[in-house]
């Protein structure tokens, strides 16, 4: 048997949407030493 | 249980060596593709095990590392779009969602507090922009069980040297993301939140010799012949490991494969 552990109920977990601002910059990361 | 798979970048950890872009070697710029497998493993419940190469490919970028908004096109690609990227969000609150055990998260982070410090997997020779996923919280408060892409497992980190390093990470122009946004926030990209605890329950009845395992996919952990025990199941690597609800049993915790020895029924 399976039971809904909210109960129909939004989970209350759940991440909010990103808010603005946010920031523009999407910077790469980095190349790393092989050894 | 949360469903985990650690995806090293170096040939030297055991990833196959990755050439694109006219035999270009990408393995040490890819650090955010391979904290992407772990990403998606995690956002699929087992169900996507992509190759780090791969996804490096999808990103058709031949120039230097990755960003995480081009792991949010990877993951679109594989119709998971419901994880969050925020850039910024406190990193204390990141933490929290990791806590709850219901989320993975990819976390930029600059190298230059982790370099010789006992975490570093690059024995102190890079500093720069990394990319690590966030698995689970920690054995203790203060840590979370940090994927490196650069190390050969998953491992605790102190939230205080995490913190440390997401807010140095470098925002170019000599500026960190400290100084760009206050101190506390970080790049974070969270996947969707995990499925609910399953209540699910199975009786198991082992009528033949079945080999048990210490995890999902884990080490051998001795065998049983002849036993009845109550059970849950769980998806790992795309296959159904069942794990032994057995308290004060010898087997409480171990794991097995479904096989002919083993009879399940609904508990």
């Amino acid at each position: 048997m399976t039971d809904d552990p909210n109960n129909g109920q939004p989970d209350p977990d759940a991440l909010p949407d990103p808010t603005d601002p946010q920031l523009p910059a999407e910077p790469k990361n980095d190349e790393v030493p092989e050894d | 249980m949360v469903v985990e798979l650690f995806a090293p970048q170096l040939v030297r950890n055991g990833a196959p060596a990755c050439t694109l872009c006219g035999g270009k070697a990408m393995n040490g710029l890819n650090c955010t593709c391979a904290s992407e497998r772990m990403w998606l493993y995690r956002a699929s419940q087992g169900r996507l095990n992509v190759p780090t190469c791969h996804i490096r490919d999808l990103t058709g970028d031949c120039v230097g590392g990755t960003n995480l908004g081009q792991m949010q096109a990877v993951s679109t690609t594989y119709g998971i779009t419901t994880g969050k990227l925020y850039q910024p969000i406190d990193v204390t609150q990141v933490f929290a969602w990791i806590d709850t055990g219901r989320y993975g998260a990819h976390l930029n982070i600059s190298y230059q507090p982790v370099a010789g410090s006992p975490y570093d997997a690059f024995a102190g020779q890079f500093r720069g922009n990394h990319d690590v996923f966030l698995s689970n919280r920690g054995t203790t408060s203060g840590a979370i069980r940090v994927g490196d892409p650069g190390a050969s497992g998953f491992r605790d980190w102190p939230k205080t040297l995490l913190a440390q390093a997401a807010g140095l990470l470098d925002m170019g122009g000599g500026a960190t993301l400290n100084d760009e946004a206050g101190r506390g926030k970080c790049y974070a990209y969270l996947t969707p939140i995990d499925p609910a605890t399953p209540t699910t329950r199975y009786r198991v009845t082992f009528i033949c010799r079945t080999t048990l395992y210490a995890s999902a996919g884990g080490a051998p952990a001795g065998t049983v012949t002849s036993a009845s025990y109550g059970a849950r199941r769980t998806l790992h690597d795309g296959l159904w490991w069942y794990q032994i609800i057995a308290p004060g049993s010898a087997n409480n915790g171990k794991w097995f494969k479904p096989n002919r020895c083993a009879k399940i029924t609904a508990a």
